[in-house]
């Protein structure tokens, strides 16, 4: 061996030392960004052929530190995350429309409503009392009505969201496809930056995903990362499949699979359980507020039908019966936003009919009594009054709010715990590389050192022929 | 387990965030003085509080409902006091009457006195408060006695409540004090004058024509102080469903006060717990950001 091939032993610590430099500088540089994993170089030793001391070092690989096991639970809890965030987004916008805690809600309103009737039942002749009750009950229906709108002017906002998160979805889809493919290019999957840049992308693209739809993703033998959605696969290797939202009052959700197939998947975007923003959004807007709705048009249908029952058998001023309180609705479907005082009684308050009895018409009171009596009639709804039956559809609502909201702190608290791990496992650290940065740079400096002292060595040498 | 920059700081973050929430919320307590500032915060609260809106408003409705009755009444008091003071006269001018020694001239002032006591009861039975006739039953936008004194009205005694489940009769029928063509028992006032008047005018004897009519002016009178003892009643019941009515007025606003309102003194505690706890948190974060290698290298 000459003193040559230590020149080349010292040349090889000397560019492992740089690699490792390098690499330590990216970590450095990546400390903040987003979804970046660490790399570590990898050297080994290169053996000699003989006995003898080895030929220098040589980097064996870049290494993204990485682990998939973490990755999925992640994604998973994210997946639950964003369910209760999607049905945040809304649960917050619930909360103003049933604003009760002031005094201008449908609780207040329906209180004003029938004590109207009870105020007119103590002077059933006095029109400033009867213009009360015409106004009371407008505000009542008009209540209802905004509340009933707000809801389906929510649903339709959610239509537009559906739509603009499918778009985001397909994007993703598509871009999983392309990372697999040139994943795939790539011979060495775990080696090289290039890759793992696009590992780590391609990691991102499928967290999304997870945020965004109830899917499940997996790695098949080529090493591409698949993706399937109720049951249906929506990316396998390079090819992608989409989602395309289907017209309608609620837009559902339909999935071209890669085998091109093409299914209705909005049920199991409804499930309670689900994962994903979209699930979430979804859930609210055909679950949650279609309920709400339902309620509404419950309350609105037994209030017409009740109050008009009673007023259409009782007697006006002017001696005239029959007459509807409420314009009539025929469908419980839809009732809240069909609940409107009959035009002529707010035209002319006379017409409210206060009267039992034709003979006795100015002071009978006793129809305005028995309506002002359906406010605390406990077998009205089906569970009580409309004032029990409208409490508990707030209270149900509340509880919504509150049960989304402390679910989903607790979620994000899972997420942040899963994060730490995967953290803990992949992020950098300034510190540790701080001392890999000096380890790499006295390695580099003692490799110098000994390319000096070889250079010495062969001054030493050609000097003995002078 | 490693512990990285990131981690370092996304948790720097959660526990700041988190306690800042904290203190947000607790200081919305001290601000608004209220447990509940937003739907989704306390469901039971919130039903509990809604309920207690509903009670709120009825009691608020029975206060009107007291007063308005409380001035009805005493409008039928008066009323029927002076129809009292008249049925009296009524009957001292008939006592009058009856003196078998009577000057013609006081004759003629008598008889003129009975047309006065008419007219007088006549204007008592058509008392009108809240531009209704109050003693013609439910038909209560006509005078309760025409010209002639025939009752116009009905023999409706209504009902109106004055504390939530709790009724009481709002008016009193003219026939069951004047008397009138519809009541059953009891002597018309008006027909009983009109009567006497009638045989005067004809020339019949003053005392036979009195004595003819003395039972049924004494029981007139009974009819009015009826009356009056039911008036006296259902005032005293408006007085102590009055006092009812402040005893719930009062326990409801204990309660509201209770469901609703944070204790001040645990309020505050909390907030300043929130705010230490805050300070904490950003005091031990920075400590624990700030020791670096970087700063040993040189």
């Amino acid at each position: 061996m000459g003193l040559n091939d230590i020149l080349h032993i010292a040349r090889s610590g000397m560019s492992v030392s740089q690699t490792a430099i390098r690499t330590t500088g990216n970590n450095i540089s990546n400390a903040s960004t987003p979804g970046y994993s660490r790399q570590r170089v990898n050297i080994k030793a290169m053996g000699s052929s003989g006995s003898g001391p080895g030929l220098g070092a040589a980097v064996a690989d870049i290494h993204r530190v990485h682990d998939s096991f973490l990755e999925r639970q992640s994604n998973m809890h994210r997946g639950s995350e964003q369910f209760l965030a999607g049905q945040n987004f809304v649960a917050i916008q619930l909360e103003t429309v049933f604003n009760e805690l002031e005094d201008s809600g449908i609780n207040s309103s329906m209180n004003d409503f029938f004590n109207s009737f009870k105020d007119l039942s103590l002077n059933a002749a006095s029109m400033a009392d009867r213009q009360m009750v015409v106004y009371k009950a407008e505000q009542m229906a008009n209540r209802i009505n905004t509340a009933y709108t707000n809801l389906e002017q929510m649903q339709s906002d959610l239509n537009s969201e559906v739509e603009a998160q499918i778009d985001n979805v397909n994007a993703l889809l598509n871009e999983l496809g392309n990372l697999n493919q040139q994943i795939a290019g790539y011979n060495d999957p775990s080696g090289g930056n290039e890759t793992s840049t696009m590992l780590d992308r391609r990691d991102a693209v499928v967290r999304e995903l997870h945020e965004m739809l109830d899917v499940t993703s997996f790695t098949d033998d080529n090493g591409s990362i698949n993706i399937m959605l109720a049951n249906n696969t929506l990316v396998e290797g390079v090819n992608a499949g989409s989602l395309k939202a289907s017209p309608g009052t609620l837009y559902g959700v339909e999935l071209t699979s890669v085998a091109g197939r093409t299914i209705d998947i909005t049920s199991n975007m409804q499930s309670e359980e689900g994962r994903g923003y979209l699930s979430g959004i979804i859930n609210e807007r055909d679950v949650v507020i279609e309920e709400y709705k339902a309620d509404l048009d419950q309350l609105a249908f037994t209030m017409a039908e009740q109050v008009n029952l009673i007023h259409s058998g009782s007697f006006a001023l002017d001696g005239t019966t029959g007459r509807n309180f409420f314009d009539e609705i025929l469908v419980v479907e839809g009732a809240a936003k069909a609940l409107t005082v009959n035009s002529e009684i707010v035209d002319n308050a006379g017409l409210i009919a206060a009267a039992e009895d034709a003979t006795a018409l100015s002071g009978d009171n006793r129809s305005a009594m028995a309506i002002a009596a359906l406010a605390d009639d406990k077998s009205i709804m089906t569970n009580g009054s409309f004032s029990d039956f409208f409490t508990t559809l707030v209270g149900d609502v509340s509880t919504h709010v509150n049960h989304v909201q402390s679910e989903m702190d607790y979620q994000s608290s899972v997420v942040a715990q899963s994060d730490a791990y995967k953290n803990s496992i992949s992020g950098v650290s300034i510190d540790e590389e701080m001392v890999n940065l000096i380890q790499y740079q006295r390695s580099f400096e003692a490799a110098a050192k000994m390319i000096q002292t070889v250079d010495e060595l062969l001054s030493a040498a050609l000097s003995l022929k002078s | 387990m490693r512990v990285t920059d990131k981690s370092l700081f996304l948790n720097m973050q959660t526990q700041i965030n988190a306690s800042r929430k904290r203190l947000q919320q607790a200081s919305i307590a001290v601000s608004t003085g209220k447990k509940v500032t937003a739907l989704g915060d306390d469901p039971i609260t919130l039903q509990a509080q809604l309920k207690n809106e509903k009670l709120e408003s009825e009691l608020e409705q029975s206060e009107a409902a007291l007063n308005k009755q409380r001035d009805k009444y005493n409008v039928y008091e008066t009323t029927i006091n002076q129809t009292y003071q008249v049925m009296v006269d009524l009957q001292e001018t008939m006592v009058q009457l009856s003196n078998p020694h009577l000057a013609e001239d006081v004759k003629a002032t008598l008889t003129s006195q009975l047309d006065q006591i008419e007219e007088h009861l006549m204007a008592l039975a058509n008392t009108k408060h809240d531009e209704q006739y109050i003693f013609a039953g439910a038909n209560s936008d006509v005078a309760a006695y025409d010209e002639n004194g025939v009752y116009q009205g009905d023999s409706l005694e209504l009902e109106v409540e004055i504390l939530p489940g709790m009724t009481i009769k709002s008016n009193v029928t003219g026939e069951s004090i004047f008397g009138g063509t519809g009541s059953t028992n009891g002597v018309d006032v008006f027909n009983m004058i009109n009567q006497m008047q009638t045989m005067l005018a004809a020339g019949v004897d003053p005392k036979e024509v009195v004595t003819d009519h003395l039972n049924d002016v004494d029981q007139i009178i009974e009819q009015t102080i009826n009356e009056q003892t039911k008036v006296g009643i259902r005032l005293s019941s408006i007085e102590v469903a009055t006092s009812t009515l402040d005893g719930l007025q009062l326990n409801l606003a204990e309660r509201r006060q209770n469901i609703e309102s944070v204790d001040y003194v645990t309020a505050i505690t909390e907030y300043q717990e929130q705010e230490y706890a805050l300070e904490a948190a950003m005091q031990a974060n920075s400590n624990l950001i700030k020791p670096t290698l970087l700063n040993y290298l040189s």
